[in-house]
């Protein structure tokens, strides 16, 4: 006997997931949760505070920049 | 724009503030991204079991996975691709053993593909597991390869119509709905995730039925 082909195989997959959905179902939003979660505690706050202190670095070095060179547009000066 | 070296220095410091969390969070991460396929392949051999018991159930195979795919990494190409980075001082060596090793990994990845459903079917050990995985796909390296591939498309193809339908809908909605969209596309990815295991379970077996032993 030969080995079922794709189309088969996703078909079976297919009716076994339509038949325990609930369950497949279940399983996929628990680990998005886990994954969303630890994004949200862990990895978001990382960056933001990571971009908030290249902000502050980058806001200094132009002040510093418009002080050692005065001929800078007005518009940046503010 | 800042000077390298201080930005560098704030990153260094940030990093030395937060690591902890960052390797506590890391090391979640690394479960969740075992045990969801665990969970998976468990669900594609018993799918009358409860969503508690399947959790329950994979959960003891996360260590099991983690070793597995280690040890699959260093049979098929990884120890090339370690000499590879050994010798990255001999830049030309180090090329073609990188190129050596990604030939390699073609050509025994899918060999060992259905080596963690062997595992969880038989509950045999990570080395026994590998070595039966190899012997039974003996002859199908292409059906796998090529099964994977035309999965990997379909899901590609609906995940882009899925992309189109929610850009669309996030752009009527406004502004809020950029924090949906990303929450839906983290759903959509464990579904796809799950469905490829269940399709893995399906997969092997066929081809464990099916030996070709000529």
């Amino acid at each position: 006997m030969a080995a079922q082909p794709f189309s088969s195989l996703v078909k079976s997959s297919y009716d076994l997931i339509k038949k325990n959905w609930k369950t497949f179902l279940s399983i996929a939003l628990f680990f998005s949760l886990v994954t969303i979660v630890l994004q949200a505690a862990v990895f978001i706050p990382f960056a933001s505070r990571m971009q908030q202190e290249m902000t502050a670095v980058m806001g200094s070095d132009t002040n510093a920049m418009m002080m050692a060179d005065p001929s800078l547009p007005e518009g940046i000066q503010e | 724009m800042g000077d390298p070296s201080q930005m560098g220095q704030v990153m260094l410091n940030v990093l030395k503030d937060s690591w902890p969390i960052l390797l506590l969070g890391g090391l979640l991460m690394i479960i969740a991204s075992l045990w969801a396929p665990a969970a998976g392949m468990l669900f594609g051999l018993q799918p009358k079991l409860s969503f508690v018991n399947l959790l329950k159930g994979s959960a003891k195979y996360i260590l099991p996975l983690l070793g597995l795919s280690i040890l699959i990494f260093f049979l098929s190409f990884g120890w090339l691709l370690f000499v590879g980075i050994l010798l990255t001082t001999i830049a030309p060596i180090a090329v073609v053993l990188t190129f050596i090793s990604s030939v390699l990994f073609l050509l025994f990845a899918p060999r060992y593909m259905i080596a963690p459903v062997l595992m969880m079917r038989s509950g045999k050990g990570m080395m026994e597991s590998a070595k039966n995985a190899f012997a039974a796909t003996k002859g199908y390296w292409g059906k796998i390869f090529g099964n994977i591939i035309l999965l990997q498309v379909c899901f590609f193809v609906v995940l882009m119509g899925l992309q189109i339908v929610l850009s669309v809908l996030a752009a009527m909605a406004g502004d809020s709905a950029g924090m949906l969209q990303s929450l839906v596309q983290q759903v959509l990815g464990q579904v796809f995730g799950i469905a490829f295991a269940v399709f893995l379970v399906q997969l092997s077996g066929t081809i464990i039925a099916n030996p070709k032993t000529a």
